[in-house]
């Protein structure tokens, strides 16, 4: 882990209305991540995992409040630049949002077509990334027919497969059973071990591995931090 | 560039990502454009056929008005015209509407001096009337269908003069492939017709032949010297000419007012067409958001999300396009204007019993595919468009 913060938010506000009433999804917070490091966001359900993941990872806009990507303020990016900062980015959602009826290996490699990657050069990623992940022969598979250990698993190879900076997992086994969690679970410390900024939500702080950055929410604001 | 291919291909990726979705987009343009198609095809026949016509018609037509109306005119004018130099030949015609048969079908009666429709014997099965002979007619394809009549069918009298009744019989009947002109024809001897409308010694005109570069001089000599009044009359019908040149200028307004239907048509392919695809559009858009908010997520430009949406929308249209073009060549040629040709032909009935005359030129087609192209693309790019400037996280919601 270095030094380095490779995401910053301070006084971050997202504010959800419905009707005349106003759900405040993330209030008031400010947290840095270190580059490299392996961060926890815990906390029951509705407590503001997944809209901080949303905010940190450019996928929403807050309703106040900033965030900083090595230093730059986001809401100075363009769409432009904002597309370009996702791709530096990988994000792993809680329901896989895989592509139905594209097969496996065009899901993994679906991001990298508007870089400019051939379809040739896409098939060989593809195939590195499966292989990596136990998944060589389901490359032609459609996602309905994979497990859902295997979806979140080809989900975390689509996200690899532009080489991100940093890792934002979302929930990422909460629809897994044990076995594939700790598959799932494997595969993301491997890829911190590997350098990368990880930061995942989960409901259970246990589940973080040891070493890595616990940050407990309520509220839609930090109660406390700890190192596991 | 290879990326920009690439792209391309998952637009032609997307159209078989949501089959149901484009084969509704598809069909819903291909039935929206397939009677506009049709009608064009039809109302450039029907020029060619007329414009044929006029071309293989008389130089000049000469007739009478008077009260501003064309009226009938003597027989007698025959030879003061054939003085006129420059003149080769003049023949006598009458033309007029009658009703015919337990469903009083409408029926065009022609009459002129036989040897003037030689040329016209090709079209037949049977005969033309014989030189001097009374009564024998030849019906157009349509009106012998409707009327049930065949080849030597006799017509019990149908009209009455001062020689009393008479029964007709049928000598020729033109074949379906005959141009469209013959549908509700009776063709017969001038004999025959000034009988029917008990209209002796008079004629609705006379077809002038001109030697080449003499029509304009003909013209004025006929309205200079040419007199339909008897003798010692200060009144009647004054002479009144047209010439091709007059019936080429006619030809657009006349078939413009038929294609009435088309050009409301025209309207209702762009205003329901858009509604129409941005229904279809709709199909699936929960779905479709959150796939676009996926590539989003992924790093995907707004522009980019938008070309694959064109490569989508280009690729539905030309296939809309081709189908309609496809189904309209169908239903024109093989189903021969099956119902459609009687809203622009008087007469036609649902299924005509002649060639429907078309032409599907590749103006009409390039239009076809122009206007497949704006319909799907206002409706779908717009969804996109919609889709693709949300936040991601608002999109896959």
């Amino acid at each position: 882990m270095s030094d380095q913060v490779i995401l910053e938010t301070r006084n971050l506000c997202k504010v959800f209305r419905a009707g005349k009433s106003e759900v405040r999804a993330v209030d008031d917070l400010s947290v840095s991540i270190a580059a490299g490091s392996f961060t926890a966001l815990t906390g029951p359900s509705g407590c503001g995992k997944t809209t901080l993941l949303s905010l940190l990872g450019a996928l929403d806009r807050p309703s106040s409040g900033q965030v900083f990507f090595l230093g730059r303020e986001l809401s100075r990016y363009s769409d432009v630049e904002l597309a370009r900062l996702r791709r530096r980015m990988g994000f792993v959602f809680q329901n896989f949002s895989l592509i139905a009826g594209l097969p496996v290996w065009d899901n993994i490699t679906y991001p990298l077509i508007p870089r400019g990657v051939g379809r040739r050069e896409r098939r060989d990623i593809a195939a590195q990334m499966l292989a990596r992940f136990g998944l060589d022969d389901k490359a032609d598979r459609s996602p309905s027919e994979l497990s859902g250990g295997e979806q979140q698993r080809v989900a975390l190879a689509r996200a690899l497969a532009g080489q991100p900076d940093i890792i934002l997992a979302d929930e990422p086994i909460s629809n897994l059973d044990p076995v594939n969690s700790a598959a799932v679970m494997s595969c993301l410390q491997q890829i911190h071990a590997e350098g990368k900024t990880v930061v995942l939500s989960v409901h259970e702080p246990a589940i973080a591995p040891p070493g890595s950055r616990v940050i407990s929410m309520a509220g839609g604001r930090i109660q406390r931090e700890e190192i596991r | 560039m290879t990326k920009f291919i690439e792209i391309a291909g998952t637009g032609v990726t997307a159209i078989l990502l949501h089959p149901w979705r484009s084969a509704v987009t598809a069909g819903a343009v291909t039935v929206v454009l397939l009677p506009y198609l049709v009608c064009l095809g039809l109302s450039h026949g029907l020029r060619l056929e007329a414009e044929s016509s006029i071309q293989l018609g008389a130089d000049l037509y000469v007739s009478g008005i008077q009260f501003g109306h064309k009226v009938p005119i003597p027989l007698v004018a025959k030879s003061q015209i054939e003085r006129i130099d420059g003149v080769t030949e003049v023949v006598p015609r009458i033309v007029g509407a009658i009703a015919i048969g337990r469903n009083r079908e409408s029926a065009v009666v022609v009459g002129m001096p036989v040897d003037r429709f030689a040329t016209g014997a090709s079209f037949l099965e049977g005969r033309l009337p014989g030189q001097n002979s009374v009564n024998e007619l030849v019906l157009g394809s349509e009106l012998a269908h409707r009327l049930n009549l065949k080849l030597d069918s006799r017509i019990p009298p149908f009209y009455q003069n001062a020689q009393g009744e008479k029964v007709s019989s049928v000598v020729g009947i033109f074949r379906p492939d005959a141009p469209v002109w013959q549908a509700n024809l009776i063709l017969t001897t001038l004999t025959t017709a000034a009988a029917i409308f008990n209209q002796e010694g008079l004629v609705n005109d006379f077809l002038v032949y001109c030697r080449p570069g003499y029509e304009d001089h003909v013209r004025a000599k006929v309205l200079e010297t040419v007199s339909y009044r008897a003798q010692g009359s200060s009144g009647g019908p004054r002479p009144m000419v047209i010439q091709r040149t007059d019936l080429t200028a006619v030809l657009p307004t006349g078939l413009l007012g038929q294609q009435g239907v088309f050009e409301l048509h025209f309207v209702l392919v762009f205003a329901v067409g858009i509604l129409v695809v941005l229904v279809t559009s709709g199909l699936g858009l929960s779905e479709r958001r959150r796939e676009i908010g996926i590539l989003k997520a992924t790093g995907w430009q707004t522009d980019e999300i938008l070309f694959r949406s064109l490569v989508e929308g280009c690729l539905l249209s030309l296939a809309a396009a081709a189908l309609a073009i496809v189904l309209g060549l169908v239903w024109l040629r093989v189903f021969n204007g099956f119902w459609i040709a009687g809203v622009f032909l008087y007469g036609a009935g649902v299924s005509p019993a002649f060639r429907v005359p078309f032409v599907l030129a590749p103006a009409p087609a390039l239009l076809t595919v122009l206007i497949a192209l704006v319909v799907v693309m206002t409706g779908s790019i717009y969804s996109t468009w919609r889709a693709a400037t949300a936040s991601p996280a608002e999109a896959m919601r």
